[in-house]
């Protein structure tokens, strides 16, 4: 199922970081754990709520274990932001495990006359990074270097 | 978000020096240099247990070591610096940081600061206009090709100054001369290209800026006037570093990290410290890249150096002869280097990581150029864009101590989320006017951000360097016009 943006508000808290930024996010799957993590990081980016889902892109992330695959997945991301200037407004696992991923995202190149930037994340580091089953579903924390 | 801190020992030895015992994996005991001040704002922040993880890589030779405008990182903490034996010890990118060689540089002008007063909104535009700025940006200059930016980042600014890009004088002036002789563009991967490759010429944002600013205070008239320096005199500062390649270089190496270590039988307290020895195939590469990194970044403070030049002329209406633009000094702030230092009485080759601290190497070191031999390297230390900045020298007590090394920046006091929270419902930009600031910025929250009141005063940070010995006050900056992405 595809996650929109505006459907993340609420699963995603920004947490205290002193020279970076934090998120800690929940979900009651894995793959829409992944989703809104996608989603909360680009939030910081930009102002989603301008994005047009205008054009479709695969993605796919191979890892060793779920926290790497989250961390590969978010890079994944920046990379499209970084190098084609690509940014995404919607995202859907179609299929994934513990150590795999593939999906789709939905967005627009950055047009910085019409989009809203607020920062650019550097890098997705390791630094406190976590996936975990709870009860509910799962939570994951990651911290970005911006 | 509250990390699980446990208590660490701290003992005070000396005026500016804590030192943190060794203690369980820690290879060598931890130093921090900091008034009591600031080690008050620091005492219970994961950064003094990140300084004491720093003490765990293998190889690490004296103290592992933060300045004082440590704050909490990822791995190393911000303001964290370990030498570690070049034959026998480690290098970690997280030593390092994803912005690899971000660094500073301050150009002086032949224009006085006052006149330029009526033209400072113009200018505004004009450099905000002429240096993109971050996400989505595109370089000022035509996307290079691959074959062109492999030789940029086997060249660094002498790349840029073969474009016109500022002068070859400039090139003495930059610690290695602008280019790492080691930079391996094969190391450096297709992703990190890629990444690179449209941002040549950009400033990036978060901390970021290009600065116009005035002397404002001569603290060492002989020196600034080597320096070419007087009061009213008008500068240029730019911070800015190795935008998406560097990131990428870091984000490669970490993964290939993380899955060497086991291989190397090393185990860190933090995933983010991940790191091979220097001399392993993996931290070859990463050295070669990283240096390639560094290149890119040298290449693209020279870029903006000579487009900056351009907006002043053509806001001016003057040329060269008359804006006079010269490079002062150009420092990295989050770099590995090779050097040679004392430790313990012996003459040792070091893989010195400084992330977020400044290379400050004293009077008469083989490696500053003729003209700044006599005086010390340069080291140039921004301070929040609403109050001042500050231009240093290093000392022979930076050698003895710090493996010639001293602070970076002010360090952040609020998270970026307080910041926000803090400036919310204040015009910033009319309350940096107040203050005689022009600000140009691409986004308003990102601006909030990096509000003064988000940092500590960095005359603090710099009183302790100066009263340590690890770098000595020459010159303070004055903010006039700040650009942001």
């Amino acid at each position: 199922m595809v996650t929109r943006a505006r459907d993340v508000g609420p699963f995603a808290r920004e947490v205290e970081h002193t020279a970076d930024r934090g998120l800690e996010i929940e979900a009651p799957s894995l793959p829409l754990l992944f989703e809104r993590a996608g989603l909360a990081m680009l939030g910081l980016v930009a102002d989603l709520a301008r994005v047009e889902p205008r054009e479709r892109r695969a993605l796919r992330v191979d890892a060793e274990g779920r926290e790497e695959l989250l961390h590969d997945w978010l890079q994944a991301l920046l990379v499209a932001l970084g190098a084609d200037g690509f940014l995404a407004c919607e995202l859907e696992i179609e299929t994934m495990n513990d150590r795999f991923a593939r999906g789709t995202m939905r967005g627009e190149p950055v047009d910085p006359a019409r989009h809203e930037i607020h920062t650019e994340i550097k890098g997705v580091t390791y630094h406190q990074l976590a996936v975990r089953q709870t009860d509910g579903g799962w939570w994951a924390r990651v911290i970005f270097d911006v | 978000m509250s990390e699980a801190v446990a208590p660490l020992p701290l003992t005070r030895v000396g005026e500016y020096v804590w030192e943190i015992p060794r203690q369980g994996g820690m290879r060598v005991p931890a130093r921090v240099y900091a008034s009591e001040k600031l080690i008050e704002e620091v005492r219970d922040d994961p950064a003094l247990v990140q300084v004491a993880n720093v003490a765990h890589l293998p190889g690490i030779v004296g103290h592992a070591l933060a300045m004082p405008d440590i704050h909490w990182g990822y791995g190393f903490p911000i303001g964290g610096v370990a030498a570690v034996d070049a034959e026998e010890g480690v290098i970690t990118p997280g030593g390092i940081g994803f912005d690899v060689n971000c660094g500073v540089r301050l150009v002086r002008t032949g224009l006085d600061a006052a006149a330029l007063g009526p033209h400072l909104s113009r200018l505004g535009d004009a450099l905000f206009q002429t240096i993109p700025a971050g996400v989505g940006s595109k370089g000022a200059i035509p996307k290079l090709t691959l074959a062109e930016q492999k030789q940029l980042l086997a060249k660094g600014a002498r790349w840029a100054v073969a474009r016109d890009f500022g002068r070859a004088s400039d090139l003495e002036a930059t610690e290695e001369r602008g280019c790492f002789a080691a930079a391996d563009p094969a190391a450096v991967s297709d992703t990190a290209l890629e990444r690179g490759r449209p941002q040549l010429g950009t400033l990036g944002s978060g901390n970021h800026f290009l600065e116009v600013e005035e002397v404002a205070e001569i603290y060492d008239a002989k020196a600034a006037a080597a320096l070419g320096l007087h009061l009213g005199q008008a500068t240029v500062m730019i911070h800015s570093g190795s935008r998406g390649l560097g990131y990428q270089v870091c984000d490669d190496a970490l993964r290939t990290m993380g899955r060497a270590m086991e291989r190397h039988g090393i185990h860190v307290p933090d995933r983010q410290l991940a790191c091979v020895p220097l001399r392993a195939p993996e931290g070859q590469a990463y050295f070669g890249a990283m240096a390639a990194a560094a290149n890119f970044a040298w290449a693209n403070r020279q870029v903006m150096t000579g487009l900056a030049e351009q907006a002043f002329s053509a806001v001016l209406g003057v040329g060269p002869a008359t804006l006079r633009f010269a490079l002062v000094y150009d420092v990295c702030h989050n770099v590995a280097k090779i050097e040679e230092h004392v430790v313990d009485g012996q003459r040792r080759r070091l893989c010195v990581h400084r992330k977020g601290a400044t290379r400050a190497f004293g009077p008469g070191h083989p490696e500053l150029p003729p003209h700044l031999r006599p005086l010390g390297q340069p080291v140039i230390i921004p301070g929040d864009m609403g109050r001042y900045s500050f231009l240093l020298l290093g000392t022979a007590g930076a050698m003895a101590e710090t493996f010639g090394t001293t602070c970076h920046g002010a360090g952040r006091v609020m998270s970026r989320a307080q910041a926000k929270k803090a400036g919310r419902g204040l015009d910033l930009v009319r309350e940096l006017g107040k203050r005689g600031v022009t600000v140009r910025a691409q986004s308003l929250a990102g601006l909030a951000e990096e509000m003064p009141w988000a940092y500590k005063d960095v005359a603090d940070v710099v009183d302790v360097v100066d009263g340590a010995g690890i770098a000595r006050r020459v010159a303070r900056l004055r903010p006039l016009l700040v650009v942001k992405g």
